[in-house]
């Protein structure tokens, strides 16, 4: 089987850190790090991951212009999205289902459930 | 497996969605029915918990409006409304189960366990254990390809172990299953078949002991995963232990980084003090508290989670000269001293705690006798918590495990009378006792419908209205016996000790061998069993209570480390009722026994 790709995009190192670990050692999928939403573009359109972790809050381009970008792009609309953020009201789970979104995670995130969650929300179990 | 929640109580619905995240689901949470139907219609969901009372739309409309479209995924209602009309409504609109408000989070989602795990046994028609595949539309069972001549009651032998394979039958059990509704053989013609079974698994190629005779007890099917699942399952705790010890050294890599970001608080803290903020400052500040609010959870400081979060509101109002600045610094210093811990060392400290905790609302802030109570409180063995006013309740209420309330008033004002029914319909084993002013009938009678437990004068001691507190909980358990078995018995006295405050009437053992002696002469009314033990484990014993037709009803709860779903579908295959993790706090037990109580008499 071949392995999952996860591109996570997010400005915060340790997140990132941490996540890898999780995703690597738990569930045994590749983790690609991007730092801002420009970079994560650049390298979803060059890699075409299996999906996409997208931090809401972001310096320059926010998660919402992202993920607008993301899927506005051929290459890219079709790489399922799951939203991170430490800000998830009603309203603003649906404004990232709204924009395309496959799921929101909220921060802080239990690190030993992330891949969990992340199969749930994309239907890989 | 993704599940999606739709009740408008958002508070309420996230305590429920963080429990489900722990056991490794992805969930939704919408807070309206449109919002709900939106998602039903964009994405696949497992499971589907649905708000009866919601804001726009009727939960059984919404249910109907499922099923009409053909969803199939289970769907669980939640309902204040608790009579058997409504029961019946439920379950014709095409609910799967129905659960009445007040419910025991725990409870909630162990019963959504039950219902996914209803979901794959029935999606897949054809049973299926190691090799062997069995048709019940064609009655047949195959060993890889090859077809076994079975005789029917063969085929029933086979067929009553597939679908229980970590069940042992007892020769009765099995006549009782395989014989219905005809004369009853002896024992002997089951030993027959059994016989006959084996020879003809043999000869395909399978072990001659697939079925594996439990000494004095019976039949079951001998899986040659049991040991490979023992071991994985006992590395499990490990495996948690090195995921932390992993975690935390991600984070002292990252300290250094968290500590920085502290620093932007409190030099914002010390610009305002000194009223030479900027707005620079001011943004580094904000922006620090949210990303600290993100990451130190993941990291291991659920507390530095919610401290920062905390600040990340405080910081909101424009301009900045609004800003609590004494509540400021009261929560950088905490924030500072969380971060001087361990990562996870909360949670260390959770497990050994014997306390039972208490909440004092005190609307009038009449801090000297807040004093006293807190004294006699501790004298007592109770941590306190003191709130100030009802929303201040409410977070402690969803952020800590409260085991009882002491509620001061003036006059029990509507406010007061609708958090408490609120919090009666969420956590109906917590007592609450009102110490008020006002001794009218109908302040009294108000107070006791709303779901108080006991009403005293404003003139009460202190040390009287938290003796009232202790034996109101003591009532809660009512003497019920408790029989738990655990090969640990430090674990044990532990247990007992941190049971005691709710006046159950404990009995423990060590050695599962003395298992029948115990529970004959005790008679308990719930049984408490480890899963590792030595000489017969918890899964064993639970077993052969089941085949036992005097006892095979009485509840039994496992309690254990083993937090992988694995060991869990187990224990609920062979006849659990309920399973709780360790580390637990006494008061998380205790409820959770008091429910389980209170379902069996139903």
């Amino acid at each position: 089987m071949k392995i999952k790709r996860i591109l996570f995009i997010d400005d915060e190192d340790d997140i990132k850190t941490l996540a890898q670990f999780c995703l690597e050692s738990e569930a045994g999928w590749l983790m690609i790090s991007a730092s801002s939403g420009k970079e994560g573009i650049a390298i979803a359109e060059q890699e075409k991951p299996d999906a996409i972790l997208l931090d809401a809050m972001m310096p320059d381009l926010d998660g919402i212009q992202t993920i607008a970008k993301l899927k506005s792009n051929p290459t890219t609309k079709n790489i399922p999205t799951i939203f991170i953020t430490a800000k998830a009201q009603a309203s603003d789970r649906r404004r990232f289902y709204n924009a395309g979104a496959k799921g929101v995670i909220n921060k802080p995130f239990d690190a030993l459930t992330l891949a969990s969650q992340i199969s749930g929300f994309l239907g890989w179990q | 497996m993704r599940i999606l929640l739709i009740d408008d109580d958002e508070q309420l619905m996230e305590v429920v969605a963080s429990k489900l995240i722990e056991q490794l689901y992805a969930v939704d949470i919408a807070n309206n029915g449109e919002m709900g139907w939106e998602f039903v219609l964009l994405f696949d969901f497992d499971l589907v918990v649905l708000d009866w009372m919601l804001p726009d739309i009727d939960g059984i409309e919404l249910c109907q409006q499922i099923r009409a479209k053909g969803y199939t995924m289970p769907i669980m209602l939640l309902t204040a409304r608790d009579s058997q009309n409504d029961k019946v409504l439920a379950l014709d609109s095409g609910a799967d189960d129905y659960v009445v408000k007040p419910f025991d989070f725990d409870e909630l989602t162990a019963r959504i366990r039950v219902l996914l795990r209803r979901e794959i046994n029935v999606s897949s028609p054809i049973l299926e254990w190691q090799d062997l595949s069995l048709d019940p539309k064609v009655h047949e069972v195959r060993y890889q390809k090859q077809l076994l001549p079975l005789t029917p009651k063969e085929y029933g032998m086979i067929e009553l172990f597939m679908r229980h394979p970590q069940q042992v039958f007892s020769p009765g059990a099995i006549i009782n299953n395989l014989w219905a509704g005809e004369d009853p053989p002896g024992e002997e013609a089951v030993r027959t078949h059994i016989k006959g079974l084996r020879q003809k698994l043999k000869t395909v190629g399978m072990a001659k002991d697939t079925i594996k005779t439990v000494y004095g007890v019976g039949y079951r099917l001998k899986s040659d995963d049991d040991v490979k699942q023992k071991d994985k399952s006992l590395s499990t705790p490990n495996q948690e232990q090195d995921k932390q010890t992993t975690i935390t050294k991600i984070w002292s890599k990252f300290k250094e980084q968290a500590f920085q970001r502290l620093a932007d608080l409190e030099n914002f803290a010390v610009a305002a003090v000194e009223n030479s903020q900027t707005s620079e400052l001011y943004q580094q500040a904000k922006s620090s508290a949210h990303k600290l609010a993100g990451s130190l959870g993941c990291f291991g400081f659920p507390e530095g989670s919610r401290i920062a979060k905390q600040v990340e509101q405080l910081l909101v109002p424009s301009p900045i000269a609004k800003v609590d600045l004494k509540e400021l610094v009261r929560l950088i210093a905490s924030l500072n001293a969380e971060l001087q811990h361990q990562p996870f060392e909360e949670t260390v400290e959770n497990a050994l705690s014997k306390n039972i905790s208490l909440l004092i609302i005190d609307r009038n802030h009449d801090e000297s006798l807040d004093r006293q109570l807190i004294v006699e409180a501790n004298n007592n063995g109770m941590k306190t918590y003191i709130a100030n006013d009802l929303t201040e309740a409410k977070t402690i209420l969803t952020q800590e495990s409260i085991d009882a309330l002491l509620h001061k008033i003036v006059f029990p004002d509507g406010e007061d009378l609708e958090f408490l029914q609120q919090l009666h319909q969420r956590q109906a084993n917590i007592p609450v006792v009102a110490i008020a002013q006002s001794s009218q009938l109908l302040d009294r009678l108000n107070f006791v419908q709303k779901g108080g437990s006991l009403f005293l004068p404003n003139s009460v001691e202190p040390i009287a209205a938290i003796t009232a507190v202790s034996e109101l909980l003591e009532n809660l358990g009512n003497a019920a016996k408790v029989l738990i078995i655990d090969d640990d018995p430090q674990v044990l006295l532990s247990l007992e000790m941190s049971l005691e405050p709710w006046g159950f009437e404990i009995t423990t053992l060590d050695k599962s061998t003395q298992f029948w002696e115990v529970l004959e002469s005790v008679g308990p009314d719930i049984l408490i069993l480890d899963i590792d033990m030595p000489d017969l484990n918890g899964i064993e014993l639970c077993q052969i209570l089941r085949s036992d037709r005097y006892w095979q009803h009485l509840p039994v709860m496992f309690l254990s480390v083993h937090q992988d779903q694995q060991t869990q579908n187990r224990a609920f295959n062979i006849g659990a009722d309920d399973y709780v993790c360790k580390p637990v706090t006494g008061s998380v037990l205790a409820n959770r026994i008091l429910n389980r109580l209170k379902r069996s008499k139903q």
